[in-house]
């Protein structure tokens, strides 16, 4: 079981350390090769770990009674998690071999992805909090590391920074909640840790603070408000970082982390309230912005906050199987989206402004068409993916008597079709906008790229049928294999005819999104730009993000930067500057003084070799 | 059988003899000269032991001790020489390049 930790780890161990000297041809064979022979070994455990397997590694700390293994968990939640990790990840490095040909930092790349899929598995196959931890570290070092991969970019570096800067301020919440996890349960183990709470050993209040502590780090690692303003800016990355990390996997480790401790989170209501009501919250925020943006990978960055906004929405009201299900969904269309932009990016020359695009169907089919699969799934039309997973949040929230909160989620629905279509309408249809040269680029991108498209293509447009909504089968698939995962079984009764009444309703709203879109864009191009002018404050407003970044600039880096000054120039310059200066300017001082002692005058020094023999004579004689 | 105090008298003498050229003389060469009158003074009252004693470890120490001092000499009186033809410097006083 170990193995699908290794191979990973060996190959980016390999290419860290021999990557100058291989060529591309070798890189691009073995780096997506040890992924999938990761892929097979989860494979091969998927059908058996309905039984949830336990393998233990070695001991690694052992203080008092506390005691924290190295062991790694494969149950039906794990299992899953590894599959959709491996499988887009193995996707994404084929396609990242196609796209990444031109770069001299070939090795590098791969290096760094196959690092960063290691941590992503440390982290969903830990079986404690600690070590999920390391690995949760570890996939914020590799993303900080892949934003900043064309570091010679002054804007690459910056978001990496404030990728790692952000993380760290939801860290400090995760962390605290961890140790005081250790310090109620005495144990760090999932399921320990569960048990405890819905036994009652957790007092609920505690449980709730913890709760909140725990989700202050998912809110940084998942992008949810207040905590979400580093993902649009780690869009300097490559696109298929932006496809792997900031889409598919790693923002999604704080929705597994919060479904991982369900038990600690279905007793903890409070915190489940704040969880659903910041969830759902962000997800409409998050779509009002994407209404405005121009830049092509922008729009898909807001569309995953939103997005994973509905999952994090689904954990907090308990919906944790169906919170799952969107994750893997998600993962199918919106890295496909993600790659299907870079296979645009890449066809464009670099051009990420959608208003230089225009009528790209014609040049590049392949692509066209696996984005539209794409953009079906996530507007939630019938018979895709997304439409399935979104549904089944959208009724549990229903059913669970959060009315308010579902109108919020049916209503980010509309505007997530209508965003993802502008996209399409404006990259793919209407007029060439682009100029001669550009124009004259334009090519259907290559095999290894297209290829991962249509699989991807092909999940997110089936992936969906494992869970079919309740009024037309009572049994899931997908919540029967997830069944033993869960600690509070929800004992919600979806009643049929207003669950088929509610799933008209989304699906309606979906496809009147697409035809705003589609009228806004296609039909009417001039009309978009004449709403904007009419109503200047509220685009400006969305256009320039609700200005959050301009504020958190203002109320949190500037006092926290001029604090620094402060303190760099009355404490550490006097003091610790002072400190070092000056012991080693007395010790100086004293080597100044003794080397007066040596007057270069053998004379001198014979006459104290003397006097000393002389004195030591004397003292031995008079027998001291 | 010689008396014991006067070989121990002697040696002492030519210690101090040796002590006092070492420290009164000013060139190097009759630095070298007292020291190797103090060794000396040393040798010959470890011989003079090792005879009272009936015990030959003293006069096998002093044949270690005399070829050390050879050495020692050809050392010293190399360095000498050189100091005087790259420096001209034979005078203990003129030689204070490691003065503090």
């Amino acid at each position: 079981m170990i193995w699908v930790l290794i191979f990973p780890l060996l190959s980016s161990f390999l290419l860290v350390v021999f990557g100058k000297y291989l060529s591309k041809k070798i890189v691009s064979f073995t780096a997506p090769l040890s992924i999938l022979i990761s892929f097979i070994i989860s494979l091969f455990y998927f059908s058996r770990a309905s039984e949830g397997i336990i393998y233990k590694i070695y001991n690694w700390i052992s203080v008092g009674n506390l005691k924290i293994d190295i062991a790694l968990k494969w149950d039906p939640l794990s299992s899953v998690m590894v599959l959709m990790v491996t499988g887009v990840s193995f996707l994404i490095h084929v396609y990242a071999t196609g796209y990444m040909h031109e770069d001299k930092s070939f090795s590098r790349f791969f290096a760094y992805m196959n690092l960063f899929t290691f941590f992503m598995l440390v982290l969903v196959l830990s079986s404690s909090i600690i070590m999920m931890f390391v690995g949760w570290e570890g996939v914020g070092l590799c993303s900080y590391l892949l934003i900043g991969f064309w570091f010679e970019k002054e804007s690459a570096s910056k978001a990496g920074m404030k990728a790692f800067i952000v993380n760290r301020i939801g860290d400090l919440g995760f962390l605290i909640g961890i140790f005081w996890i250790l310090y109620t349960v005495k144990s760090a183990d999932f399921d320990l840790i569960n048990a405890a709470a819905v036994s009652g050993k957790i007092p609920v209040a505690i449980a709730s603070l913890i709760g909140i502590l725990l989700f202050i780090g998912a809110t940084g690692k998942s992008a949810q408000i207040p905590l979400y303003v580093w993902l649009p800016d780690a869009m300097e990355g490559p696109t298929p970082v932006s496809a792997l990390i900031h889409a598919a996997t790693m923002v999604t480790a704080g929705v597994y982390m919060i479904v991982r401790l369900n038990g600690l989170f279905s007793v903890a209501h409070f915190a489940s309230t704040v969880v659903a009501v910041v969830g759902v919250f962000t997800a409409f925020y998050a779509a009002t912005i994407a209404i405005t943006q121009n830049d092509i990978k922008k729009v898909l960055a807001y569309s995953t906050i939103s997005q994973i906004g509905y999952m994090i929405f689904a954990a907090g009201i308990g919906a944790y199987s169906a919170a799952i299900f969107h994750l893997i969904t998600h993962a199918f269309f919106k890295a496909l989206l993600f790659l299907g932009a870079g296979s645009v990016i890449h066809a464009m020359g670099g051009i990420q402004d959608m208003r230089k695009m225009g009528n790209l169907r014609k040049y590049m089919p392949v692509t066209f068409y696996t984005f539209l699969i794409a953009g079906l799934a996530i507007s939630g039309i019938p018979g895709f993916a997304g439409f399935f997973s979104k549904d089944e949040i959208l009724a549990s929230s229903y059913f669970s008597g959060h009315k308010i909160l579902w109108s919020i989620g049916v209503l980010t629905a509309l505007l997530t079709a209508f965003y993802i279509f502008r996209l399409i309408f404006m990259t793919f249809y209407g007029k060439e906008r682009m100029d001669e040269e550009t124009k004259h680029h334009l090519h259907e991108s290559p095999k290894s790229m297209t290829i991962p498209l249509i699989i991807l293509a092909f999940f997110a447009a089936i992936g969906g049928y494992v869970s079919l909504p309740k009024f037309i089968s009572e049994h899931s698939i997908w919540e029967e294999y997830l069944h033993k995962i869960i600690y509070v079984k929800s004992e919600l009764h979806f009643i049929h005819s207003i669950e088929l009444n509610l799933t008209l309703l989304s699906s309606a709203l979906a496809f009147l999104g697409v035809l705003i879109a589609w009228y806004l864009y296609v039909k009417k191009p001039n009309l978009p730009i004449i709403i904007s002018n009419k109503i200047p404050f509220i685009y400006k407003l969305l256009l320039n993000k609700y200005y959050v970044d301009e504020i958190y600039e203002f109320v949190f880096v500037n006092p926290f930067v001029f604090g620094s000054e402060g303190i760099y120039e009355w404490f550490d310059k006097p003091v610790i500057d002072g400190t070092v200066n000056g012991s080693g300017k007395t010790t100086l001082f004293l080597g100044k003084l003794l080397s007066k002692l040596q007057t270069g005058q053998i004379r001198d020094y014979i006459y104290s070799i003397l006097f000393g023999v002389a004195l030591l004579l004397t003292l031995l004689l008079m027998g001291v | 059988m010689i008396c014991g105090y006067s070989v121990i008298f002697l040696s002492i003498v030519l210690f101090l003899i040796g002590i006092a050229i070492f420290i009164s003389k000013k060139t190097f060469i009759m630095m070298l000269i007292g020291a190797e009158f103090s060794l000396n003074a040393i040798n010959l009252l470890l011989v003079f032991f090792s005879k009272v004693k009936n015990n030959l470890d003293g006069q096998i120490f002093v044949i270690f001790s005399l070829t050390v001092a050879a050495i020692e000499v050809a050392t010293g009186i190399a360095i000498a020489v050189i100091l005087y033809r790259k420096h001209k410097i034979q005078k203990r006083e003129d030689l204070k390049e490691l003065k503090g």
